[in-house]
């Protein structure tokens, strides 16, 4: 696994925040990117020689992992708990966004269509790439997803003008 | 609002990112040695086979489990390659292992790597001081053969039938892949040391003061069991294979093997 390690400790920063946004929570993030890794290191060589480009390849895998099975048990966490803020990561950051609490509540594939798109800046091909999945499956999932968003933010910010 | 520009926004908020525990790194790393090495015990979890290879090879036993040694991979500066390919002169040299059959000594991959049109090369070999169970630098147990390949660490090809060949290696040793189960041997003469201390030039009794649970064999003795065992050749040869070796006899080769393997011809 030459340079796995280097490659790990050089990606791990930006795919901790990739994970982030598709999980919604930074234990699941950690999650996913210690899953993902772990799977790309078993096959480090194949991976750079097949893939060019190991970041994205991760990232799509991630995506896809993250889709197509929801990790139910928590591995051992890879971010930083300082004891003197202990539970910060119990609180959501986040919380007063609520565009953040709606993309939580998004179904994964939804989710992972925006965050490929606004994150990623893919284009519908490559997110089907990415998801193996139909170019009218993300259109609609993506449309889904919007349409979703819009709704409930028209009806929170009726809420808080209320 | 704009939606779009509201979740660029969002997903460009510095609140994303996340500390990362120290360690982490090599966790993951860890980790993925963790599943490469589950996915070849399960492949050999139908049975492994107690295996002594003829010919001056590996001795590969079944001789219970190893616990994984840490991984261990120091570099030292590279070296030119016009005189890497033999192994260092360091090395105990007083007595080397007559060959045995006609295809299987390292005296033959010495002869066919001075002849190869690698050795004339000018890019650098990297010599790595240690070999742990599964790993000497960048080879790996079980990387598939293109991978090794890549590795730029394997020379001229001194064996090659249907199933394995075996090359030499330029940093001092041979290494033997299998088409099925990819490397299967990685052999290395040139000072290394395991991540116990035992290194080219120890002697038989220090290899059973640091593991007194090493099993002598016809070519010295090893450690480890299923899947993957770890090989201290020894200079000289027995008068008997009954006969134990010398306490100073001298450690001539460091070798790791997986216990299953096809390639017993290739050594």
């Amino acid at each position: 696994m030459d340079g796995f390690g280097e490659f790990v400790r050089e990606a791990l920063p930006g795919l901790l925040r990739y994970g982030y946004l598709l999980t919604g929570n930074p234990h699941d993030a950690a999650d996913l990117v210690q899953t993902v890794l772990e799977k790309v290191g078993s096959r480090w060589a194949s991976v750079v020689r097949n893939t060019g480009d190991p970041v994205a390849y991760t990232r799509r895998a991630m995506a896809n992992s993250h889709v197509s099975r929801w990790r139910r048990t928590r591995r051992e966490q890879l971010i930083a708990e300082v004891p003197d803020v202990r539970g910060a990561y119990d609180r959501d950051p986040f919380a007063n966004e609520p565009l953040w609490t709606l993309l939580r509540e998004l179904p994964p594939r939804q989710r992972a269509v925006l965050v490929l798109r606004y994150y990623e800046d893919l284009s519908e091909l490559e997110i089907a790439a990415a998801l193996g999945v139909s170019r009218g499956t993300v259109k609609s999932q993506a449309s889904k997803a919007m349409a979703t968003l819009r709704g409930r933010l028209r009806v929170s910010m009726a809420g808080d003008g209320a | 609002m704009n939606i779009d520009d509201e979740l660029r926004r969002l997903f460009d908020d510095e609140r994303l990112d996340l500390a990362i525990r120290p360690g982490a790194e090599q966790q993951i790393v860890a980790g993925a040695r963790r599943i490469r090495r589950r996915r070849f015990a399960t492949a050999t979890a139908c049975g492994i086979v107690a295996l002594v290879v003829v010919g001056g090879g590996i001795a590969l036993a079944g001789t219970g489990g190893q616990e994984s040694l840490p991984p261990a991979v120091s570099t030292t500066d590279p070296v030119p390659t016009t005189s890497s390919a033999a192994p260092s002169t360091t090395a105990p040299t007083s007595t080397t292992r007559p060959p045995s059959t006609p295809t299987g000594t390292i005296e033959d991959a010495k002869i066919a790597d001075t002849t190869a049109p690698e050795s004339t090369a000018t890019t650098p070999v990297y010599y790595f001081d240690v070999i742990d169970s599964w790993s000497y630098g960048p080879l790996e147990l079980l990387m598939s053969g293109p991978d090794a390949l890549d590795t730029g660490l394997l020379g001229a090809v001194v064996f090659a039938d249907e199933r394995c060949a075996r090359y030499t290696a330029t940093y001092g040793g041979d290494v033997v892949v299998s088409k099925r189960y990819g490397v299967v041997a990685i052999r290395v003469t040139r000072p290394v040391t395991a991540p116990e201390g035992i290194h080219i030039g120890s002697t038989v009794a220090e290899i059973k003061t640091t593991y007194p649970q090493a099993v002598e064999d016809r070519n010295g003795l090893h450690i480890g069991g299923a899947p993957v065992v770890t090989g201290f050749s020894i200079a000289g040869s027995k008068a008997s294979y009954e006969e134990p070796w010398s306490d100073d006899a001298l450690v001539d080769r460091i070798e790791i093997g997986t216990t299953k393997t096809d390639c017993a011809n290739a050594f």
